[in-house]
């Protein structure tokens, strides 16, 4: 056949390897049941969108992977999320530990109220992962290059992190978020506030990251969902409705819903 | 023109375009040798037509599938919209011309074993060259983006059609002449329609390319036939 590869050109097909496997996830807020029996599998080097209308709990399921839900009073989690095939719930794990390997990117940028240079080193620095000044020297250029900022900040690392523009801020958090040399991103939204070329960056950028991390992302947009992902999950009101090939779900999806979501019938 | 931010975007309109491309060469090929295998009624020549046709197919059906993967996941917007819908529409011309081909060369088949005639053999080697080179002028149109090559292929449509109307008289003064000839000549006839429906592919084509490249379609100018007999 000359049909070639179905997630089209790029090293990175999604591997059938799993890096993270959720199973029988159910979350409460209080008595208000967000998600109901969430069975996913996540594959490595790739990326997973997570897409359904706002309270679906495709961000509740989202945050269940560096358990974030720990956070907020009154929030039980049920089920197991295994990352490399062990329970990011169990009691050995430290969350802060758990949060190094799994990064996050929220929808509006966060920086640190610190330089340039500091938002990126202080990862590193409080993790232990690099303590001499040319070591953080090091990673903080790495880290800026491969977010592809590194050319626009490099002669002004020591000017505050805030003064940036939305676009280069999303792409310094992504930048910290890899100086702690993660396993996993998770991205909520990281385009909803910038413009249609700074998003452009950015999903050349989660393009490029996929050959090293595995990202899962949270977007509103379906045609970015369509645009940057090799996996799609919909979710419907806290239940996963389908997943599959992100080639499959936006051509011929099985699920009347998801079908009547990504066509603008309902939602 | 700029690149895309997203170079895996970039990627898949330029592998489009580029196996669009390669099934345009491998379609001249299939016109071509069907023309050669006619004049040198040459049946082994005519059976690799026949047999190279699925691969045609094949690639039409990648195309739509990569263009309507492309429009589904990277909704493509203005000239990348028109780039990837000519791609689609230029795969389906091209399908049809190698089917037209693919006919010709079963037809060689049957013509093979009926006596030579030379002067009808000339006559549609004519037609057939100036075919075969409208078809490879249109699609180094498209390769190289050229719209002014493109229009050239498209007024010239005349010509063939002047010679499938003089060959169509000259099929009949043979057969009128002599009915022993009307099976060959009946074969004949068809070879030459579908010769000018390769041509009509061909404009077609050209067509697609204006609409690619201004964004416009050519339906405001008609192009005059030169007699009843080109339905």
């Amino acid at each position: 056949m000359i049909h070639q590869s179905d997630e089209g050109p790029g090293p990175a097909t999604p591997g059938d390897a799993i890096k993270i496997r959720a199973r029988g996830i159910n979350v409460f807020y209080g008595a208000k049941q967000a998600l109901f029996d969430v069975s996913l599998d996540v594959p490595e080097k790739s990326v997973t969108a997570l897409i359904g209308p706002s309270g679906c709990g495709k961000s509740t399921f989202l945050r269940c992977i560096n358990r974030m839900n720990d956070t907020i009073a009154g929030t039980r989690v049920e089920g197991r999320v295994e990352l490399d095939g062990e329970d990011v719930n169990d009691r050995s794990i430290d969350p802060v530990v758990l949060r190094a390997r799994v990064g996050m990117v929220f929808q509006k940028p966060n920086p640190f109220p610190k330089t340039i240079y500091e938002n990126v080193a202080y990862g590193p620095r409080i993790h232990g992962i690099a303590t001499t000044k040319p070591e953080l020297d090091a990673i903080v250029e790495k880290s800026l290059k491969r977010a592809g900022l590194w050319s626009e900040v490099a002669d002004r690392l020591q000017q505050p992190g805030t003064g940036l523009s939305g676009g280069q801020q999303q792409r310094l958090v992504i930048a910290r978020a890899i100086a702690v040399s993660p396993e996993v991103i998770l991205m909520d939204e990281p385009c909803s506030a910038l413009d249609p070329i700074a998003t452009a960056r950015i999903e050349e950028l989660i393009d490029e990251l996929r050959n090293q991390y595995c990202i899962v992302i949270v977007t509103h947009s379906m045609a970015q969902a369509a645009r940057v992902s090799q996996k799609t999950a919909f979710f419907h009101m806290g239940k996963l409705v389908e997943a599959g090939a992100t080639g499959d779900i936006f051509t011929n999806p099985r699920d009347g819903r998801t079908q009547d979501y990504i066509t603008g019938r309902f939602g | 023109m700029n690149e895309h931010i997203v170079k895996s975007y970039e990627d898949e309109l330029n592998a489009l375009t580029a196996e669009c491309a390669r099934m345009g060469g491998l379609t001249e090929a299939q016109v071509a040798d069907s023309l050669e295998a006619v004049i040198r009624r040459d049946q082994a020549l005519a059976e690799q037509v026949v047999a190279r046709d699925e691969r045609l197919d094949i690639l039409q059906a990648d195309i739509e599938r990569k263009a309507i993967r492309l429009i589904a996941l990277r909704q493509p917007m203005a000239n990348d919209l028109r780039r990837t819908v000519a791609a689609m529409k230029i795969a389906n011309n091209l399908e049809r011309c190698g089917d037209l081909a693919k006919n010709i060369a079963k037809r060689t088949m049957v013509l093979a074993e009926a006596e030579p005639m030379a002067a009808l053999t000339r006559s549609i080697e004519r037609m057939g060259r100036l075919v075969s080179g409208r078809l490879k002028d249109v699609l180094d149109a498209y390769t190289a983006s050229n719209l002014e090559r493109a229009l050239q292929v498209w007024s010239r449509d005349d010509e063939v059609d002047e010679h499938y109307n003089s060959l169509f008289r000259e099929l009949l003064t043979y057969m009128m002449g002599d009915p022993r000839t009307i099976t060959a000549c009946a074969h004949l006839l068809f070879v030459a329609k579908n010769m000018e429906r390769i041509g009509d592919h061909a404009t077609n084509i050209a067509e697609i390319i204006h609409y690619e490249i201004t964004g416009d379609e050519m339906m405001s100018v008609p192009r005059p036939k030169t007699d009843g007999l080109t339905v």
